[in-house]
């Protein structure tokens, strides 16, 4: 396809998506959304109308409305923002307005392939499938000018109208476009194989639904599952017995993995969002359980702020005036579970033993490594090794300290050159930095399924529930579908 | 496939098949043809002939069909073989989200153009099918008529080598079927070639230099206008004045004399015309014209489609 063919394509697209009567009532749906973040401005201090014409705290707009007292939330108006914002993107646009544009796009194919307008078309010396994926794109265009318009107008009205500015919210844009565009395909598809832009229509709605369901369904077993398995690891379960429904959980998880996953889209903006406002830290454990909001006093640390820890460990490093390293804190994450056990879950106290024997062994340990309970914090409890290193000229000093949170193992290694200082002064560094540790340890059974899952769902986690695995399948199954009406358009007589 | 042929068909069959249908519906059967650069070829047929589907296996429009078809030396299929080829179907539909002169910028460039050639030929083609007063409505307000001159226009925008027309002057006024044949005609002089589909006969007459008249599925009958339309040994005179006496002036010359006034009409052998002729003057009759009865087109296609043992028209 030459560029004069894929501009000629795109600008039709382009033409057909603002001649579309819906597309210009959404547009106006849109701005009627748009235009109060502008006129109603949620400050730290209460709300505003039209730029401070009148104003309301939050509690005494809240006791009008019967509410209760006063809101204990920190910045409760940008907790506002993003509730506002959830509920109009995800909400009425991820759901409402998807369904709008799936019964507004799905004419786009079935006319082309009327009779009169086939004939003309497809007699232009253009592959038929180049044709067709304009028709798709047209349609993925319709969505994109929409969500971009409202998503972007919302971010600038709040941003005007409430001087607050989410850059994660502008993800959304994307994401509503990536749902509809795996949602579009099956509709292009069904549009080539019944030329009905009824039964695409019908046939996408089903579709969009059905998918949701599954994904859900399947989010509701995993979470089970991890219920499960976490009271197995407690001991309270024994492995359990064949279920007898595990020909439909199968079923369940295969349907999964081919259809595409819509709702993952909500989570990988919640993510973000997740990722851009939460407190910030000076280290967060991608996919782990812990993160470090400040750094020990004399040192330094190296590398970004969220990092897979069981990938790459944290280093925490201190020098002197000529730049010569005088103490280095390590971090890092492996499995609590023991492969030689069976995947046992073993206690830090354990490792701590373990390692301590392995210590002992080594030709440069110079005395036997001891047990420790200090440097300790009230919020969770270390298990310490500490013992020295010949060195050159004078020993180093070490420690070894073994955090367990669910089933990850956090290794805090430290290694402290002789002439950094005394023992009280080595304890002070680590129990600065174990002052700034922060842990969200939470098990799947506290957590609600949607909740456990959001936290699982990353760039970096597991294939099953990786974002990019998730991407990844989705838009598999949308070019096979795309693929398959390619085989059905080829074979159709005009 | 000769040299000058820009299209040829040999043995062309298609069967349209509804599944779980047996036999199916021949719409082809074993057509074989030549069109030569620069000509105006007429298909003629009832409807169901198979017409529509020949233009539209040579388009690459319908496939599965069977023997071979060539335009331009490529496969039908073929994309590129569409380059130089423009085509006006029947009962169209353009995009009506698109103004005149948008469709064709479209059209254009989908048939490689680029969008310079195209924006330079656009309005001298708007002028010429009588179109740049409507070039910027939207094609879905257009009139039947207008669409048909604007569909006409999107055939010719890149300047194609081979037309296909299939009812041009569906739904336009006489005066406007009156500027189609002269545009055809022009593209005609100006070493197109074009491939004519028409229910009105005397536009086939009119313009074509080769005329195919086919049936379900076959070709009846191949050949130029005066091929197709044979004499009928009937000659018209003109005279200056009605006469009363004709049956004597021309007793044993000819049969079937049919007089209309100040004019007359005989079955008459070659051989015989001089002997009217010089009867007629030794009468004193003024003989204003002679004029030799042909069938037209219209007679000689129903005449083939009676005699064909096809069943005639349906």
């Amino acid at each position: 396809m030459n560029r004069h063919v894929f501009g000629a394509l795109f600008e039709d697209a382009f033409r057909q998506v603002l001649d579309d009567k819906v597309f210009r009532l959404l547009v106006v749906l849109a701005l009627i959304l748009i235009v109060p973040t502008f006129l109603i401005g949620f400050r730290p201090d209460g709300i505003s109308l039209l730029f401070g014409w009148k104003t309301w705290g939050y509690d005494e707009l809240l006791r009008a409305f019967g509410g209760g007292a006063g809101l204990k939330v920190d910045d409760v108006h940008i907790a506002v923002i993003s509730g506002i914002q959830e509920l109009i993107v995800q909400g009425v646009a991820g759901t409402v307005g998807l369904l709008f544009c799936i019964a507004a796009t799905a004419f786009f194919v079935p006319r082309m392939l009327e009779k009169g307008a086939a004939d003309t078309l497809f007699s232009k010396p253009v592959g038929r499938f180049t044709l067709l994926l304009a028709r798709y794109a047209a349609g993925v265009l319709f969505v994109a000018f929409l969500s971009f318009f409202l998503v972007l107008g919302m971010h600038l009205g709040f941003l005007v109208g409430s001087g607050h500015s989410d850059p994660a919210f502008l993800w959304s844009a994307l994401t509503l476009t990536y749902v509809f565009a795996l949602v579009h395909s099956m509709s292009v598809l069904v549009a080539v194989l019944t030329r009905s832009s009824i039964a695409a229509i019908l046939t996408t709605l089903i579709f969009f639904v059905f998918n949701g369901c599954i994904h859900k369904g399947w989010i509701q077993v995993q979470h089970a599952q991890a219920v499960e398995a976490e009271a197995r690891a407690r001991g309270e379960e024994e492995a359990p017995a064949e279920s007898k429904f595990g020909f439909l959980i199968d079923t369940l998880g295969v349907m999964h993995w081919v259809l595409p996953k819509t709702t993952d889209a909500d989570y990988v903006v919640a993510g973000l969002r997740r990722s851009l406002t939460e407190a910030p830290a000076a280290l967060r454990d991608a996919n782990g359980y812990l993160s470090v909001v400040g750094v020990p006093e004399g040192f330094v640390r190296e590398g970004g702020t969220i990092v897979d820890i069981m990938e790459s460990p944290a280093s925490w490093i201190s020098r002197d005036a000529d730049a010569k390293e005088r103490a280095r804190v390590t971090l890092s994450r492996r499995t609590r579970r023991d492969p030689a056990a069976e995947g046992k879950l073993r206690s830090p106290s354990w490792y701590a033993s373990e390692f301590s024997k392995a210590t002992e062994k080594e030709p440069t340990t110079v005395e036997k490594p001891v047990r420790a309970g200090r440097p300790r914090t009230d919020a969770f409890d270390v298990a310490w090794v500490r013992w020295r290193v010949r060195g050159e000229g004078a020993d180093t000093h070490r420690a070894r300290g073994f955090l367990a949170v669910d089933d990850a193992l956090y290794e805090f290694d430290a290694a402290f050159q002789p002439h950094y200082g005394t023992n009280d002064e080595r304890d002070r560094v680590l129990q600065g930095l174990l002052a700034e540790v922060r842990i969200d340890k939470r098990s799947a059974e506290t957590q609600t399924p949607e909740v456990w899952y959001s936290r699982q769902f990353g760039w970096t986690s597991h294939w099953r529930f990786n974002a990019f695995v998730s991407i990844a399948t989705s838009v598999l199954l949308a070019v096979f579908l795309l693929l398959l009406a390619r085989w059905r358009l080829r074979r159709i007589d005009f | 496939m000769s040299d000058t042929a820009v299209l040829s068909v040999r043995d062309l069959r298609k069967v349209y098949k509804k599944p779980f249908e047996r036999g199916g519906l021949a719409a082809l059967d074993g057509v074989s043809l030549e069109v030569g650069r620069g000509q105006i070829f007429g298909l003629l047929g009832p409807n169901g002939a198979g017409k529509t589907t020949l233009v539209k296996v040579l388009l690459g429009l319908v496939r599965g069909h069977t023997g071979e078809a060539r335009i331009f030396g490529m496969q039908p299929g073929d994309p590129k073989s569409r380059i130089k080829v423009g085509y006006l179907p029947e009962a169209h539909r353009l995009p009506g989200h698109l103004t005149g002169r948008q469709l064709l910028k479209l059209f254009g460039r989908l048939s490689g153009s680029s969008p310079a050639e195209v924006d330079a030929r656009i309005g001298p083609l708007l002028e010429r099918v009588g179109m740049q007063k409507a070039a910027d409505r939207k094609v879905r307000e257009y009139s039947k008529g207008m669409q048909q001159r604007i569909g006409l226009a999107q055939a010719l925008v890149h300047a194609p080598e081979l037309v296909f027309l299939d009812e041009p002057t569906d739904g336009v006024d006489p005066v406007g079927r009156a500027e189609i044949r002269e545009l055809v005609l022009e593209l005609k002089r100006q070493g197109v070639t074009l491939f004519l589909n028409s229910h009105l006969l005397l536009e086939v007459e009119l313009m074509c230099d080769r005329v195919v008249i086919m049936d379900k599925g076959r070709i009846l009958r191949e050949g130029t206008i005066e091929d197709l339309t044979p004499s009928t040994g009937v000659v018209r005179f003109e005279i200056g004045a009605a006469r009363a006496d004709l049956d004597r002036v021309l007793a044993g010359v000819g049969r079937d004399l049919r007089i209309d006034g100040a004019s007359f009409q005989l079955a008459i052998q070659k051989e015989e015309l001089d002997l009217a002729i010089d009867r007629l003057r030794a009468a004193g009759v003024s003989i204003r014209a002679v004029e030799p009865r042909r069938l037209n087109l219209e007679e000689a296609f129903l005449d083939l489609l009676k005699t064909s043992n096809t069943g005639g028209l349906r």
